[in-house]
Parts: C-alpha cells; structure tokens; sequence
C-alpha cells in the first residue's frame, strides 16, 4: 500500500508538472536555446571538427543544459508552490512529498533530455561533416534515462535546500556557474587548475558526460552515478524531514 | 541622511539613491553583496574555459577579453530590465507616466546600482579569474582597457531598458533578457572571433559589446580602431531609442484603451 501510495503520488506530481511546465519559459530558454548556443559556438571553433571533439561538445552542453533547467525548475519548485499558496495542501495529503517531489523533477529531467534530443540531432541533421562520436541508440537511451534519474534525485535535493535555508532562493544561480565551471560538464578537468578538479567527482551528470565521451557504459562511472543520486536523494529526504518538522514546532511554512 | 534631506537633492542625485535603497531592501543587496562576486568571477572563468576547450590558448586569449565584457551581463542587461518591474506588480506605472520627468530619464536614472554592479564584475573577472587562468600579464593588459569595455556596458545597459520598456509579463522580460544574453554570446565575438556565419555577422552588429570587444582587440593588438568605440555608442543609442519606442507606443495604448497592463 505504501508503495503505491508513493507511485501515485509521483504520478501525480508529474502530471502537476506538466501543467506548471506549460507556464514557463525555462525550458524554451535553457533546455533549447542554450544548447544550441554552446554546441553552435563548439562547431563554429572548429571548422573541420573531429567527430570525437564534437560528440564532447553535445554531451558537455546537454548536461550544461540538464543541470541549468533542474537547478531553476527543480530547485524552486517547492518555493513557489509555497509563494503560491500550495505547499501546505500538499504537504497535509497522506502521500508523500518526496515521491511527488520525485515525480516532478523526474519529468522535469525528461523534458529538457527530450528537447536536448531535438536540439542535437537538428545540428546532426543541418551540419556538414561526420557525424558526431556518440555511443549507440540503445547506450544512449540507458544513458538518458541514468542521467534523467540521477538529475531528478538532485532536483529533490536541490529543492529541499532552497526550502529549508533561509537566503538559498536569492543565491541559486549563483551556482550555476559554480557548476558550469568545475563540474566537469563541459570544460573538461585537465584544464582546470590541479586544485580545482576534485569537485566533478561530486557531480553525477560529469560521469555521465564521461561515458557518453567514452561512448560506452562502464562501471566505475555508472557506480558513481548510482552512488551519488543515492546521497542526492536521501540528503534532500533528510532534509526535507527536518524541514517539515521545524514548520510543524513553528505552525510556518515560510522557513525563508 | 534622513529623507528630507534626500527631498532636497536634485533628480539626478535622489533618483539613483532611492534605487540603490530598493535595492538594498527588496532585492536582497546584502545577500547581493556576497554572492555577486562569486557569480561574476565564475561566469568569467567559463567564457574563458570554454574559449579554451573549443580553440586552444589562443582561443582562451580571446574569449579572457570577451569574459570580462561579458560578465557584467547580469547586471548590466539581465537585472537592468527588472527596472520597471515592481511598478508593474503595483500598478504604479501610471504615476511615472504623468510625472515631470520623461519616463525613458526617469527609469535610466534608477539604472546606476545596476551600472555599478556591472563594472565591479568586470573588474573582478579582470583582477580575479584573469590572473588564475590566463596570467598576470594579458590581465593587467586587459585592465588597461576597461574603459573601452565599458561602453559595451553602456550598450547592454540600453538594451536592458529596451527589454523592460516592452511592456510584457514579468516572464517575457526574464524569457527577452536570457535570450539577448545567449544571442550577445553567439553573435558578438566574446568567446569566439565574429565573421565566420554573414546571418550571425549580420546580427552582431546591432549587439551590445560587439564593437567594444572589436576596439579592445585592436587595442591589445596595437592597432587602436577607434571607429569601434563610436559604432558602440552607435548600437547603445539604437537601443536607447528603441526603449523610447515602446514607452512611447505603451502612452499612447494606455491614453486611448484607459490601462496600463498591456502585458
């Protein structure tokens, strides 16, 4: 019973997102524009780019893409639920917030892969040239659909801080380019000084990009990425619980 | 300085000082005051990162003087736009269309805060991720021509007021300035040198920052081009003029259907 309690709530929670998904420009604007952009600039560099240098510059734009589109949609979800009035219901229902919380940011994942998808194989289709060095269909669905889990377990943590510490709203995107610098996305680590190279490791979605690059799933990366979703998610859980019971002790939602 | 004293300072002075207050109160400047240096010094650090990935160290070279630039963009153009925001969400914008002032002057003298915060990005993508990436040498090169860059600032400064002079939704303005920053990023040579698409040339010459980057390279090159300086203030005055546009189109709309909410 439990267990179908969370599969309906997460159900639940993506059908909720997709009628918030309608109302937003983010996707238009991270999600499509801004691959497009990143891989344009890439081809543009080079002009006989080799397709190993290219399939490096789609997966490091689609997981720039993927983690910009979760930090702002994920990450302020329960936010603006709550500037909207709608926190409380859905946190006195008897499901729970995480599976919804979870269905949510899983579709919020899935739509920017979807339109990450259209974005590359737009260029593939327009650009001259070999086409790029990229794993197979059925590695990169697996691929895709790791990445889309393993970016839903970060936007629930993601979320749960935003929620649960006062100030994080204001400073979200300052992060991104945290991220965008040394997470190992797209400006691979050996350019970054040897200080600065430890914190890709922490990120799943640059071992996803690594296997994507190395077009093949291996095992080492895909532990990390198991692992690390993991930690995402069972963080934001935590959270998310001491959250609920500090608004509980103090008859609020507004924590922040 | 109590507020009365502030009722006797001239327009140009009191508006700017009422902005920065606002600032400070309902958009979080304290929490601005930490967290912008950190975004400013990373969003540099990737305009130059990403020029390196994709063309080398000269690449890296290149895209360093258009990080600089560039990273004022959040400010300079992305919050610029916001200026008219809150008297969007309050209904307030009649009262600055039947003030003294012209509403185009009154909304550019609450930009300064914005100005401001652009230039200290500039120079902390100059002085901070310039020397840890690029060197200490084409940093201080780099710093010498700031003031050339700042006149992209302006640009993009006029921009921002163009975006919020067009009357939308709170989401148009954020959907507008996300995109003029990714097209500035595409099309105006700040990571990569213009030219090598006409439909993308063609489209960078009427964007912030294109001809500022294009005399500060000559610039460093030691080829000064200052025929690039005045096409930059070309640009900010096509955008400026634009801004005025749409204020203008947003009176008459207001005069003849009796409302201001044309978003």
């Amino acid at each position: 019973m439990r267990a179908g309690d969370a599969l309906w709530a997460g159900w639940r929670g993506v059908v909720l997102q997709v009628h918030e998904a309608r109302r937003s420009s983010n996707l238009l604007v991270h999600g499509i524009v801004q691959p497009l952009v990143v891989i344009s600039l890439g081809l543009y560099a080079r002009g006989n780019a080799d397709p190993a240098y290219v399939g490096q510059v789609i997966a490091g734009a689609t997981a720039l893409s993927l983690w910009t589109v979760v930090l702002w949609n994920s990450g302020t979800l329960l936010l603006r639920d709550r500037m909207a009035g709608a926190l409380a219901t859905i946190m006195v229902r008897p499901y729970p917030l995480v599976a919804v919380l979870l269905g949510r940011t899983l579709l919020v994942a899935l739509t920017t892969i979807v339109s990450n998808i259209l974005v590359v194989l737009l260029i593939v289709n327009v650009r001259s040239g070999p086409p790029p060095a990229l794993p197979g269909s059925v590695t990169m669905l697996a691929l895709a659909a790791l990445a889309a889990g393993s970016a839903a377990c970060l936007g629930v943590l993601l979320s749960a801080v935003v929620v649960a510490s006062r100030g994080a709203a204001m400073v979200i995107d300052t992060f991104i380019y945290v991220i965008f610098v040394l997470g190992g996305l797209l400006i691979p680590v050996n350019l970054l000084p040897a200080w600065a190279r430890w914190p890709a490791e922490l990120v799943s979605l640059h071992h996803v990009a690594v296997m994507v690059v190395d077009r093949r799933i291996e095992i080492t990366p895909l532990l990390a990425v198991l692992a690390l979703s993991a930690a995402y998610l069972g963080a934001g859980m935590v959270l998310m619980g001491a959250a609920m019971r500090r608004a509980r002790r103090e008859g609020t939602l507004d924590l922040v | 300085m109590t507020s009365s004293d502030r009722g006797d300072l001239p327009f140009p002075l009191r508006i700017p000082l009422l902005a920065t207050r606002d600032l400070v109160i309902n958009r979080s400047g304290w929490v601005a005051a930490w967290s912008m240096p950190i975004r400013a010094i990373f969003q540099a650090a990737f305009v130059i990162l990403a020029g390196t990935f994709y063309a080398g160290n000269a690449g890296r070279d290149y895209a360093f003087v258009g990080a600089v630039a560039f990273a004022a963009s959040p400010w300079a153009l992305g919050a610029v736009s916001d200026a008219m925001l809150e008297d969007r969400n309050q209904g307030t914008i009649y009262r600055l269309r039947l003030g003294r002032l012209p509403m185009l002057a009154l909304v550019a003298l609450r930009t300064p805060p914005y100005l401001a915060q652009g230039l200290i990005a500039m120079v902390l993508g100059a002085l901070v991720a310039g020397p840890i990436l690029v060197g200490g040498n084409l940093a201080q090169d780099v710093v010498q021509v700031l003031p050339i860059l700042a006149t992209g600032l302006l640009s993009m400064l006029c921009m921002g007021l163009a975006i919020g002079s067009t009357g939308g939704s709170p989401r148009t303005d954020i959907l507008l300035s996300n995109l003029a920053q990714y097209l500035i990023l595409l099309a105006a040579g700040v990571i990569l040198p213009p030219g090598r698409l006409p439909l993308l040339d063609a489209i960078g010459q009427v964007l912030p920052l294109r001809h500022a980057l294009a005399a500060a390279h000559s610039w460093l090159a030691g080829r000064p081009d200052w025929s690039q300086l005045g096409l930059e203030l070309l640009v900010a005055a096509v955008w400026l003029a634009a801004a005025e546009g749409c204020l203008t189109v947003q009176a008459l709309l207001a005069r003849r259907y009796g409302l201001d909410d044309l978003s």
